[in-house]
């Protein structure tokens, strides 16, 4: 009876785990076979390299050469520095921003679904109206306010008494976030934006769980609001905060589009933008780099799961 | 399951395309991935007339210049057959042509193929088939506002020197009154500041390869023309050229906010701006010229199962009568026909009559020379006609951008860019 109480079950998922089988071993094995072998989509010089064939064997070349590649580990950096970046914004804005909005309110209702509206935007929506409309240093909001206090100081200058002080002012230029210093930060900030309303969100409705007599029993004693969001909030929010970092480093590792319209990945390009430049051509080195990608998010994924598994058992 | 999702990039292409592929087996229905420029998204328009004559019905794919070619260039190499119709450059036309990825285009009498004009027809073709019909075609040209010249009491001639243009640059720029005095390409991406890039090298006499298909990125000639092209963008150049490519310019120039442009001569029919003028592209004395050439046209890839509705439609879109179409149609008019491409619209009396540039653009097309030669042994101007050309100009490009961002020296970034270059050529077999 026992076994047949196990057989059923296991039978009736087969269809699921195979189907999930299929649905990730198919496509890693093709990359690692890819990985080994000598192939790109066209070459003139070498056409029998252009199909994939095992007689196109080549060891570990592809990834020597992808090793050796201009911006490989530029790319792992920038990588890791973007994620970590939006992390920290994300995780302290979206706390600040949801105990805010925890208390009661007039407009708290449409102050919410305001807050979260920028999750929805779609991730090249996104980055068009930040880099173009935001960001750009003339005709975007950065080159048209920079043109602004420049023309009010302009003015202040011509005026009796201040103007001497006015004129020690220099004109300010405006900054340029598709430059290669900058890209990063420009790619760092539209999903930092984009992303904490998800943040905000988790932390709301795990906020609401929270144990209002324990907060007014510290009252009592006389602990300040500091003091309970330090030693009471953080601590319930423990969870919610592993969660979002997981889902975010996971989300976040594949940048592409941001990166694409910032710069096209002059001083932000990642991992998957570096794949992206590879499959112009050359797939060998491509999936190469592919599997690089997935030995850096195993990498990060460890961490995850050791940080999410202790907040979850305690 | 993630790091999973950034491997299969390739491959989930290859099952999306297969998939649509199979959806549309049976229908008149054509899929035409296009480049997003302003002649392309007037065809879709112009195009209704098309479906209501002939029932066939089109889909467009209309896509950013970079993206379209990853798209494009993955479906076709992997025979992936998602789209009917592609749009290709001249850069890949005669590659793709030899490699079998699109079919040779013959056409009926009456499209007088004659009349395209010779150098697009040379360009688009592999062993005298011609392989992608031209939509438009275009060179490049000095496009400068003539009221602000005069008003600075400046001049620009045709094939002037680089000097030159320095100063008329130098006398326009204007910032506190938002006026710069130069805007030029310097967005990453071998099809955007690349191009530009080259045609100021070859000017100066550089090339990017040398017999033996090395890259000369090193030379004295192409450090003298990247520092020459920094000074001039970063002293008079708009903040953030670095992002700039056809469209951001084509956007500020249209509020007023250049003074010369050089670019794609197809730029004229879309500048809004009053009292332009056009003088044919500097030159610091070098026989290869300083303008491009360059045509968006129209192939069919082999892996469609629509090839003869769509060759009869690129048929249509790349004949006299489509001139004709966007000529008489009430939303263009004769200042919006696709030009570059036949020796006839340029004869057409309505369109002369508002198309100023017309001369100008004619002449810089016929004085581009695309061919081999002994300073520059490989064939195109602003690119090279070889399958590895797009990874080698975009890794140049994004070093000439960290220096134009002042993140490199010029120095800096042409020995990066000569060691991208290396080792991409290495690994195709070159040497």
């Amino acid at each position: 009876m026992s076994s047949n109480n196990r057989t059923l079950p296991r039978i009736l998922q087969t269809p699921a785990v195979v189907l999930l089988l299929i649905w990730m071993l198919v496509p890693l094995s093709m990359t690692l076979y890819f990985s080994f072998i000598r192939y790109v989509l066209n070459n003139t010089r070498r056409p029998e390299w252009t199909t994939p064939s095992p007689s196109n064997w080549r060891g570990f070349g592809n990834y020597e050469y992808v090793l050796n590649a201009k911006d490989f580990w530029f790319a792992i950096q920038n990588s890791v520095f973007i994620v970590t970046s939006i992390l920290i914004i994300t995780v302290v804005l979206g706390l600040g921003i949801a105990v805010l909005v925890n208390r009661k309110f007039p407009g708290r209702g449409i102050v919410r679904v305001l807050l979260i509206s920028p999750f929805f935007v779609m991730p090249a929506v996104n980055a068009v109206l930040w880099i173009n409309m935001i960001l750009d240093p003339v005709l975007g909001l950065n080159g048209l306010a920079v043109a602004g206090i420049n023309s009010v100081v302009d003015g202040l200058r011509d005026f009796p008494v201040l103007g001497w002080f006015f004129n020690l002012w220099p004109v300010l230029e405006p900054i340029s976030f598709r430059a290669t210093q900058t890209s990063a930060y420009a790619v760092i900030m539209m999903v930092a934006w984009q992303w904490t309303p998800f943040a905000v969100l988790i932390f709301m409705t795990s906020l609401q769980s929270e144990d209002e007599s324990q907060k007014e029993a510290a009252t009592l004693d006389g602990a300040s609001p500091w003091s309970q969001f330090i030693n009471l909030t953080v601590p319930h929010l423990a969870r919610p905060i592993a969660i979002v970092v997981m889902i975010q480093s996971i989300f976040h590792l594949s940048l592409y589009a941001e990166i694409e319209i910032v710069s096209r990945g002059s001083g932000n390009k990642n991992l998957p933008y570096l794949i992206g430049e590879f499959t112009n051509n050359n797939i060998g080195a491509a999936s190469a780099t592919g599997i690089f990608a997935v030995i850096l998010a195993n990498i990060i994924a460890i961490f995850l799961l050791r940080m999410v598994g202790k907040s979850l058992m305690d | 399951m993630k790091s999973l999702r950034n491997t299969a990039l390739g491959l989930s292409m290859g099952i999306v395309a297969a998939s649509t592929a199979f959806a549309d087996g049976h229908a008149k229905e054509l899929t035409i991935a296009i480049v997003n420029n302003g002649h392309m998204i007037n065809m879709q328009k112009v195009a209704e007339a098309y479906t209501e004559e002939t029932g066939v019905k089109l889909n467009w794919v209309s896509l950013e210049e970079g993206v379209l070619r990853e798209q494009v260039t993955s479906d076709t190499a992997t025979g992936g057959g998602q789209y009917d119709i592609i749009n290709i450059g001249m850069q890949e036309a005669p590659i793709w042509g030899a490699a079998g990825w699109i079919e040779p285009l013959n056409f009926s009498a009456e499209y007088d193929v004659d009349d395209i004009l010779p150098a697009m027809r040379e360009g688009l073709s592999h062993d005298g088939t011609l392989y992608a019909a031209p939509f438009y075609g275009e060179s490049s040209m000095v496009m400068y506002r003539k009221d602000l010249t005069d008003a600075a009491g400046v001049t620009i001639v045709d094939n002037d020197s680089w000097d030159n243009i320095t100063a008329a640059a130098a006398a326009m720029h204007d910032p506190e009154n938002g006026v710069y005095g130069a805007c030029l390409r310097g967005k990453p991406g071998w099809g955007d500041g690349m191009a530009f890039v080259t045609t100021v090298a070859n000017s100066f006499g550089a090339a990017w390869f040398d017999k033996d298909m090395k890259p000369t990125l090193d030379t004295p000639e192409w450090n003298a023309a990247v520092t020459m092209y920094v000074n001039l963008l970063n002293s008079y150049g708009p903040p953030g050229s670095e992002g700039n490519s056809f469209n951001e310019i084509l956007a500020l120039y249209n509020e007023g906010k250049c003074g010369l442009w050089i670019d794609a001569t197809i730029a004229a029919s879309f500048l809004e701006v009053d009292g332009v003028a056009y003088a044919q592209s500097p030159n610091a004395g070098n026989p290869v010229g300083a303008n491009w050439l360059w045509a968006w046209a129209m192939a069919v890839p082999s892996g469609t199962e629509n090839a003869d509705e769509a060759k009869a439609f690129i048929e249509w879109a790349t004949s006299k009568e489509y001139v004709q179409a966007v000529g008489n149609h009430p939303d263009f008019g004769w200042a919006k026909v696709p030009t570059g491409q036949r020796a006839s619209t340029y004869a057409i009396p309505e369109f002369q009559a508002v198309a100023g540039f017309a001369a100008a653009e004619m002449a810089a097309i016929d004085s581009a020379a695309p061919g081999a030669t002994d300073l520059k042994p490989y064939v195109g101007v602003q690119f090279v006609a070889i399958p590895e050309f797009p990874e080698v100009g975009t890794a140049v490009s994004q070093e000439i951008a960290a220096a134009l961002s002042g993140a490199k020296s010029v120095e800096e970034a042409l020995a990066a860019g000569q060691a991208a270059a290396d080792a991409i050529m290495k690994e195709a077999g070159y040497y």
